[in-house]
């Protein structure tokens, strides 16, 4: 009786408090990608010149100058828009592979007491009966 | 209501109940040991596919059915798998319920009635008693080795006792039964139990600091396990947050990112919270104009500790909008000053510096040691306000300052056009307690590292110890200096468990001060003998040795106040009546030598610059005389002759001394005069003494008349003579001492002679001489010395050099009419 209130108790846990932490685990792994991406971040400052890579303007007007300076720092714009578009298509894509991968992992988690079950009753069916 | 009704009312029970059968040792063993079989076994597989062809294998496949071996070793793996998922799916089960009260304090569901380890002792002790359940629960059985009872003792302990049935459940302090209120419980409705633990030496204040401990110490190893949690999961670097901001070339020659700092990444929870400094901090940073901080707190690393720990909450990203997204650099103001040799490198590179952080756009500059950059500057004739004021007046740049207390007393509190630029925070000290969890963690990293046990009571001492026997500095940074000396130290000793007696050995040893760990037995009888010790060199002042010896004896059997120096004495009497032999005798026979003696003529500081000269000037630099004197020497006798003679600021400076055991050097750093004997000495009652002693009063029976004397002269003020421990007359010699004194002068003379090969007769006549002519009313023995060395030694010399006087002869001094005379014999 005792055995089986515990058992009872273990598996109130798997399938509610559990579960909620599981539910909070991918919150926070997908905070997580979002953060390790760096998306808001990178999106905030989208047309940012490469890591500040740009020229001041000159203070006089030389049409020289400035048209040398305006190539550099477009230049640099491009090469900033440019790597963030990887790195955020690239973080996108792992967090849409991971959006799909989490509801695996729920199922793996739903069926893990008798997948574990399984396990072993299969392992010692071969054990004994080979 | 029984324990097990108790229990069984929260929903933690059936976790305590299944970790009945699977423990903790045994999940980690059966995943240990199913780890190993599986890989084991795949090797075997995979050996039986490689070889498959070869002859030997189909040989071997000859003699054993090879199917069926496959088979069965598929099925082993099958069931190592198996077993291995459920020691994991089980350490997670305890993991995710666990309840942490001291780390996060989450919250607790309702049906939680008490917390994981108060219902792990409940449950050990549900068929005896909670006592019991205690000392059978593994959490109480390292409790009791953290207070340094062996499994022995507890054991022993244990069996004495009777279990007693029906016992009330203990009352919850909170809402939650914790294993603090357990404690609680024990202690006071088991008599037995705190008999047991006061008898082993530990008071109810360590054994809860130990449980502290052990929680403490078991919630950091659930929480680092727990990687599933945002904390842990964001010590993980992004990818990119800095390529939106510019780079720091040339910030990063002078700085350093604290983000790499092992004290931000480090495992270990802060126990001590510096939450209020950080908000502070966070405030001044959010400010829309002027966005700086002044961190103001004592040299060391206090201020640095909040600094980590505000830097481990932007990493964490539990942080004011603000500081989202920053990188703290901590500007190095040494490397600064030895990189920039003159006025304009200076100014220049502060200008880039500055104009680089805002280019960067995400810096937070945390500036070490701000005053020595200023300082710097000014030496340079550079106006570093001025210089700075555009940046720390806009809202572009986020500045932290670090300075020291008294450097901001001095140097910033009145400037005005500096201190507008900044929030001031102030770092809150720590208290003793407060240090002891600070050094929670590193002392269970020097567990590991130099397996050796530190017991509760180690740990409170290396705290307490730190302040009482070390003078200046951050107690926090002392008490972990000392942790990390005594670990290696420890080792080489063999020592396995450090307990207080190791620690206090271990000072003893650093700083030669006696620690009232241990009383040798050398050292017992030489308490026990004081007055007789040193009755032995002080001649006729009884009084003043027993006063003496009783306050030496209270300090060394740890029965006198902590907080005081170890004595302090007025003594009061004419000259050359054994004040000063007094002293020296007491270096001599308890500090070991004579030269634990310090000694200050105050009659040098009557002027308006003795404070300078005592405890060192601004505005010099200089450091004083008092300061390094107790700095080199923290533990002796300091004598200070003609006390009348110093002036009122230096008997205020004393004043603290003797009532709080310590002082503040020039530059604010304390100094422990915790473990100094002060004597001071004082022959302005002496008229009044000679004048009784004359009128056949004894001085001894009016000691208060005579402190009334000095104190209607306005030498001393009657609150400086009550923080004298004692105020001590002493009389005048009477012949009877002075031919005492004379005859140990005299022996000391032969003593010497006698290294030559030469002897000394010394004779009544040789002694009444001596006292007569090397004495007198106002100076006392004081002249007998040099009478000794002008009559008596002067005499042997020239004995000596006549060739007379050779080794083997003695020589002899008799009375030629009122002259002496020597002869050899």
């Amino acid at each position: 009786m005792e055995f089986l209130k515990t058992f009872l108790g273990y598996l109130k846990w798997h399938y509610g408090k559990a579960l909620v932490t599981t539910f909070k685990t991918w919150r926070n792994i997908l905070f997580f990608l979002f953060n390790f991406f760096s998306i808001k971040n990178l999106l905030g400052n989208f047309f940012t010149p490469w890591k500040r890579l740009a020229d001041n303007y000159p203070k006089s007007f030389s049409l020289k100058i400035y048209s040398l300076t305006f190539l550099v720092n477009t230049i640099m714009r491009m090469v900033g828009i440019i790597l963030r578009s990887i790195v955020i298509l690239f973080g996108l894509a792992i967090y849409i592979i991971f959006i799909i991968f989490l509801p695996v992992t729920l199922l793996i988690w739903l069926a893990l007491p008798i997948i574990i079950l399984l396990f072993i009753i299969y392992g010692l069916v071969l054990l004994i009966f080979s | 209501m029984s324990i097990n009704n108790y229990l069984k009312q929260s929903s933690i029970y059936n976790v305590l109940a299944t970790e009945s059968v699977v423990s903790e040792d045994f999940r980690s063993k059966l995943s240990g040991i199913s780890k190993i079989i599986i890989v084991v076994l795949i090797f075997v597989l995979l050996f039986f596919y490689f070889t498959k062809n070869s002859t030997g294998f189909v040989k071997f496949r000859n003699f054993v059915d090879y199917y069926d071996l496959i088979s069965r070793t598929v099925g082993l793996i099958f069931i190592s798998i198996g077993l291995y998922l459920y020691s994991h799916l089980m350490n997670f089960y305890f993991s995710s319920t666990y309840y942490f009260e001291k780390i996060t304090k989450n919250k607790y569901d309702k049906d939680e009635l008490y917390t994981f380890s108060a219902g792990r002792i409940l449950y050990a002790g549900k068929k005896t008693d909670i006592l019991h359940g205690f000392f059978d629960s593994k959490i109480g059985k390292t409790i009791m080795l953290r207070l340094g009872i062996d499994q022995k003792n507890a054991r022993f302990f244990y069996n004495s006792q009777k279990t007693s049935r029906d016992e009330e459940i203990p009352k919850p302090e909170a809402e939650i039964l914790k294993i603090k209120d357990i404690a609680k419980y024990l202690y006071n409705q088991k008599p037995g139990f705190a008999k047991f633990l006061n008898d082993k030496g530990i008071t109810d204040k360590e054994f809860l600091g130990a449980i502290e401990w052990v929680i403490y110490e078991i919630e950091t190893r659930e929480y680092n396990s727990q990687w599933w949690r945002p904390e842990a999961l964001s010590k993980i670097k992004s990818l990119a947050d800095d390529w939106s901001f510019g780079q720091t070339f040339l910030l990063d020659k002078y700085s350093r990112n604290l983000f790499n700092d092992q004290e931000v990444n480090s495992e270990a929870m802060s126990f001590v919270s510096r939450e209020t400094e950080i908000g502070q901090i966070e405030n001044a940073l959010s400010k829309s104009i002027g966005t700086n901080a002044m961190l103001i707190g004592e040299p060391g690393q206090e201020k640095m500790q909040v600094i980590w720990s505000m830097c481990r909450n932007i990493r964490n990203k539990n942080t004011a909008s603000a500081l989202q997204y920053k990188k703290p650099l901590l500007l190095m103001s040494n490397v600064v000053v030895s990189i920039c040799k003159d006025k304009i490198s200076l100014e220049s590179q502060i200008i880039k510096i500055f104009n680089e952080a805002i280019k960067a756009g995400n810096i937070i500059l945390i500036i070490d040691n701000f005053t020595e950059l200023y300082k710097y500057a000014e030496s340079l004739e550079s106006s570093f306000v001025d210089l700075i004021d555009p940046f720390l007046s806009s809202s572009l740049i986020q500045v932290v300052a670090l300075v020291n207390t008294s450097d901001f007393h001095q140097y910033f509190e009145t400037n005005k056009a500096l201190i507008n630029n900044f929030e001031t925070v102030l770092v809150r000290p720590l208290n003793t307690e407060e240090i002891t969890r600070i050094i929670y963690s590193s002392a269970l990293e020097s567990e590991n590292k130099y397996k050796i046990f530190f017991t509760y009571q180690s740990v409170q001492e290396l705290a307490q110890s730190a302040n009482y026997y070390f003078s200046g500095g951050v107690s926090s940074d002392k008490a972990m200096d000392l942790l990390n000396e005594i670990s290696p130290w420890a080792k080489r000793k063999s020592y396995k468990i450090i307990g207080k007696n190791e620690v206090l050995e271990y000072i003893e040893q650093k700083t030669n001060i006696p620690t009232s760990s241990k009383i040798s037995p050398a050292e017992k009888d030489k308490l026990v003998n004081l007055e007789k010790l040193l009755s032995k060199r002080v001649i006729g002042q009884k009084d003043a040795i027993v006063a003496v010896s009783n306050s030496l004896r209270r300090a060394r059997t740890g029965v006198r106040n902590p907080n005081k120096p170890i004595g302090s004495f007025l003594f009061l009497g004419p000259t050359g009546v054994g004040k000063t032999e007094t002293s020296k005798a007491l270096a001599y026979v308890f500090f070991g030598s004579e030269d634990n003696m310090m000694r200050l003529d105050m009659s040098e500081y009557q002027m308006d610059d003795a404070m300078d000269k005592l405890i060192g000037s601004f505005t010099t630099g200089k450091p004083g005389v008092l300061s390094n004197m107790i700095r080199e020497k923290q533990y002796g006798v300091l004598l200070l002759d003609e006390f009348e003679k110093t002036n009122k600021d230096v008997l205020n400076l004393f004043l603290q001394i003797l009532d709080e055991g310590f002082f503040s050097d020039m530059s604010g750093q304390k100094i422990n005069t915790r473990n100094i004997i002060f004597i001071a000495t004082s022959n302005a009652a002496a008229e009044k003494i000679f004048s009784m002693v004359s009128g056949g009063k004894n001085p001894k029976n009016a000691t208060e008349e005579i402190i009334e004397d000095i104190v209607s002269k306005g030498l001393f003020r009657p609150e400086l003579i009550n923080r004298f421990d004692s105020t001590i007359i002493f009389r005048p010699l009477e012949d009877t001492d002075l031919q005492q004194i004379a005859k140990i002068m005299l022996t000391k003379v032969s003593d010497r002679m006698k290294e030559k090969g030469l002897g000394l007769e010394i004779t009544d006549t040789l002694i009444d001489f001596v006292v007569k002519n090397g004495s007198n009313k106002a100076f006392g023995a004081r002249p007998m010395n040099r009478f000794i060395q002008d009559s008596v030694e002067g005499a042997v010399a020239n004995l000596i050099l006549k060739g007379d006087a050779v080794p083997g002869k003695i020589i002899k001094f008799s009375l030629d009419g009122n002259n002496l005379s020597a002869k050899v014999s």
